[in-house]
């Protein structure tokens, strides 16, 4: 297992597909930034709440479009060489799959972390009242870690057995679209969209005051029946990936 | 020579799928923007103008760089592939002849893309129930978003002959479109390549907000010019790595 976990690293080399993410959280925090600059909070002890609040929003927009790219990246390298059947004669097609999948969740669970490093250093930066609470984070962890493997999951299926990487690219961007508009329309039908729980898995709600152009925002407690949903959804979308790479590889036969 | 090349291109965009995607994604905005527009009635009353507002939000601001990159991405990818690069190159075609023709392409497909839009948009603006048809101002405004949507396929066009992969310059497409949202936001939308598809479809506002068209005009050549100057350049004084 080793050494394939070791192959794959190996892929990537000089792929530059660090830049990927690194570009992402660099765009995230400029976009914060100037974000601050013109919001009307009510108290300074909004701005941690304000802070993750925008996170999630800018992750429902940015998250889905980086993980189709980075499942395309990363499965490009046998796709385009076409080396999926030699490879498949070496190589466990299920660890194969595996190996895929949790470099890209490697990826991913980085740029996570770099934006909570992130986070902390942009509040100190604008001198944020308090601290954030252990609630706050696990609410952020479960929001923007477990919805973005869930996503970067159905993208690397896509990008597996797309030869042509317009339609795992075109799931991202759509599911980029629906993310989003779930912030604004709240309905069950939301339920059966992965890239919705970026907001059905929100914890911190807002009251916009018309008048004075002033909002506050408050904790609410997660969607523990949307949790629920995606945590059972996860492991599910994982076997059934896996059963269906190894059944029907492409190029393999 | 120009015209050859043009069916070329078109022959190599067979049986891609392309115009799935270009008919799927703008389903979004339209059935999403006409469900928030009847969500909203209470505080939007201007009629067409209103479900405007509702249908460009996020489409000019966020989506229609990445669609425009999507296919100059794919129109590039062929030459990425299997030395081809090294057959593009030793072809008996000038450089113009061989960037034009790309970007004639993603040029027609700039101004189709919008007039679908314009299609959905009067569909979901009957099916809520708003009265006749759309003021001709909001037809022209879409029209002139497709002039903002050729400076991104020439920009887009240049980056996806440079950079080999697919999927990077469809990024940078996104990341360039949100920061054009928010430039356009603080009035300097013209400098920015990304933001000029906002500011002529005149994007989430119900009065126009382009009070120089002149200025939106020389920013659109200037940029068009700029781009493929930059790209034919390349094509000639860049060695080729296939």
């Amino acid at each position: 297992m080793l050494g394939e976990w070791k192959t794959e690293w190996m892929k990537v080399r000089h792929r530059k597909i660090a830049l990927i993410p690194a570009a992402f959280l660099l765009f995230t925090f400029l976009w914060l930034s100037w974000a601050a600059g013109s919001v009307h909070m009510e108290s300074a002890e909004d701005g941690w709440l304000w802070l993750l609040m925008c996170l999630g929003l800018v992750n429902t927009i940015l998250v889905p479009t980086m993980a189709a790219m980075l499942a395309s990246r990363l499965c490009d390298v046998e796709l385009k060489g076409n080396t999926l059947k030699l490879l498949c004669t070496m190589e466990r097609k299920g660890r194969l799959f595996d190996m895929k999948l949790l470099t890209g969740a490697s990826y991913l669970s980085v740029y996570v972390a770099a934006e909570l490093v992130m986070m902390v250093a942009f509040g100190r930066m604008h001198h944020f009242a308090g601290e954030i609470t252990l609630r706050l984070l696990v609410c952020f962890l479960l929001q923007s870690g477990l919805v973005s493997l869930g996503v970067l999951l159905l993208q690397m299926m896509l990008s597996l057995f797309s030869a042509n990487q317009i339609l795992p690219l075109a799931v991202g961007l759509a599911g980029s679209f629906l993310g989003l508009f779930s912030w604004f329309m709240q309905s069950p039908f939301w339920r059966p969209v992965v890239w919705a729980y970026y907001n059905l898995l929100g914890y911190i709600g807002q009251d916009w005051d018309v008048e004075s152009r002033i909002v506050s925002y408050y904790e609410v407690p997660m969607d523990r029946q949307a949790l629920i949903i995606f945590l059972i959804a996860l492991p599910v979308g994982y076997v059934l990936g896996r059963r269906l790479f190894i059944r029907r590889t492409p190029g393999c036969g | 020579m120009l015209t050859i090349c043009m069916k070329t291109e078109q022959k190599k965009l067979k049986h891609s799928h392309l115009w799935m995607v270009f008919a799927g994604i703008p389903l979004l905005p339209a059935v999403l923007g006409g469900g928030n527009y009847l969500n909203n009635l209470e505080m939007l009353k201007s009629g067409w103008y209103s479900l405007w507002t509702q249908h460009s939000l996020f489409y000019a601001g966020f989506f229609y760089g990445p669609l425009i990159a999507i296919y100059c991405s794919y129109i590039w990818r062929v030459e990425h592939l299997n030395y081809n690069w090294n057959s593009l190159m030793t072809m008996p075609t000038s450089e113009w002849d061989i960037f034009l023709a790309k970007l004639l392409m993603a040029l027609r497909c700039t101004v189709a893309l919008q007039l679908w839009v314009g299609v959905l948009f009067i569909l979901s603006g009957k099916i809520v129930g708003l009265p006749g048809l759309p003021p001709g101002e909001i037809l022209f405004w879409l029209l002139r978003g497709s002039l903002g949507g050729m400076v991104t396929a020439a920009l887009q066009l240049v980056m996806s002959m440079m950079v080999r992969s697919f999927a990077a310059p469809v990024a940078v497409a996104l990341l360039g479109s949100v920061a054009g949202f928010l430039l356009s936001g603080k009035g300097v939308g013209m400098f920015w390549p990304y933001a000029l598809m906002t500011e002529g479809m005149n994007a989430n506002k119900s009065t126009d907000v382009l009070s120089s068209p002149v200025g939106f005009g020389v920013a659109v050549c200037g940029f068009l010019v700029l781009f493929t100057v930059v790209g034919v350049g390349y094509l000639k004084y860049k060695d080729v790595h296939a």
